[in-house]
């Protein structure tokens, strides 16, 4: 074995214990998110099993003790139904690549939110000049799309046309999708790393369950790719997704 | 007996579910307490700033993960009152987390004074009752 590929095997094998760390670290913060998420509605159903079997109630209080056990189930149900979603989503072995236009998919989603894009007028503006093929899993990189377009219009900013411009490039031999809007964006002070974690919420005033961010980092990254985000309070959201650009991925 | 041997109870969580649960038990486990609870934190701090600048002592049940302002955040919140507000005050955790983290970094802060699993469970209020009592004659 030669120089070049003693210090190839080493940068590969650098690359690797890097990746393994960051998965360890992500199911870390996994397993304590979901123990957190699914001991709470749990907590509540033995609170409230405790009530029923020791405390005399009234007909009136047994009817909201029963209305809170149906709401605790259900809460139940949901963080089941998002673990299991999340799990099907991080074993991709089983989907299929297929050569995806990502014109053809950004229409797709617009067409699907039609109504919501024509009520608050939002402009997408995309440039796909640089690429506008990937070998992918389609239905991730729609979901992908799909939660930051709806979360752009979600998180727009009052009184201001809502404006997404989304564009592709080949730095430095990679394909880099730059994904940004004019929204009223996330303060990354004080908590950015947790802007894709699970369960996490930067703005409270509007419905949303913590879920969409997540979503979109574990698509990606089951894609093998790596996304970064820049954000500026009341200026915008700039998302930078990046996949390797080998012969497999791309075709322009 | 004394009526201020009761402990008033302060309860700030996000889930209103818990709070209906803590004060059913509460007022079974503890004739006589008053349980004031909040789900939003803001709400539940001017609660604690304004009524136990007299004389009122209270315990608090303070959950962790809430937001906007985590249970963390209202500790750091409540060390910037004054002194004689943080010495009317005994504060437990209150939390649905099994980790140890949140269990260690409970133990490590100097406002609180235990860590307690959901659901609040009747001896473990009796518990605190007591101990609550007897610190009023100590």
């Amino acid at each position: 074995m030669d120089i070049t590929e003693q210090k190839k095997a080493e940068a590969e094998r650098t690359k690797m214990m890097a990746d393994i760390m960051q998965r360890n670290n992500d199911l870390e913060q996994f397993s304590y998110i979901i123990s957190h998420n699914l001991r709470a509605p749990v907590a509540n159903i033995i609170g409230i099993a405790d009530i029923i079997q020791t405390i005399e109630l009234s007909k009136e209080e047994g009817k909201n003790a029963a209305g809170y056990l149906a709401v605790a189930v259900k809460n139940l149900d949901v963080v089941i139904r998002d673990l299991n979603y999340i799990l099907q989503v991080k074993h991709t072995e089983r989907k299929r690549k297929e050569l995806v236009k990502l014109s053809a998919l950004v229409s797709d989603i617009k067409l699907s939110i039609d109504s919501f894009i024509r009520i608050d007028h939002v402009e997408i503006v995309n440039d796909f000049s640089a690429v506008d093929e990937l070998l992918t899993i389609k239905s991730y990189l729609y979901s992908i799309f799909f939660n930051l377009i709806s979360n752009s219009i979600k998180y727009r900013q009052p009184g201001i046309t809502p404006v997404i411009k989304i564009s592709t490039a080949t730095p430095n031999d990679k394909i880099e999708i730059i994904y940004k809007d004019n929204g009223m964006g996330i303060d990354l002070g004080k908590t950015g790393d947790q802007v894709f974690g699970l369960y996490k919420r930067f703005h409270h005033h509007v419905e949303g369950k913590g879920m969409g961010l997540y979503m979109v980092k574990t698509q990606v990254e089951s894609l093998g790719g790596k996304i970064g985000i820049a954000s500026e309070v009341n200026k915008g959201t700039e998302f930078r997704i990046e996949f390797e650009n080998n012969e497999q991925n791309q075709k322009t | 007996m004394n009526q201020k041997t009761i402990p008033d109870f302060i309860i700030i969580d996000d889930d209103p579910i818990n709070n209906m649960i803590c004060n059913k038990i509460i007022e079974h486990a503890i004739p006589g307490a008053t349980v004031q609870s909040f789900t939003d934190p803001e709400k539940g701090l001017a609660y604690i700033h304004s009524a136990c600048s007299d004389s009122k002592k209270a315990i608090l049940f303070l959950d962790i993960n809430m937001l906007p302002l985590t249970g963390w955040d209202v500790l750091d919140r409540i060390g910037d009152y004054p002194d004689p507000i943080k010495k009317r005050l005994k504060i437990f955790i209150l939390s649905s987390s099994v980790d140890l983290n949140d269990k260690e970094k409970a133990a490590d802060h100097p406002l609180v004074s235990g860590y307690l699993i959901k659901p609040i469970s009747q001896e473990k209020l009796k518990e605190i009752a007591l101990d609550y009592a007897q610190s009023v004659y100590a």
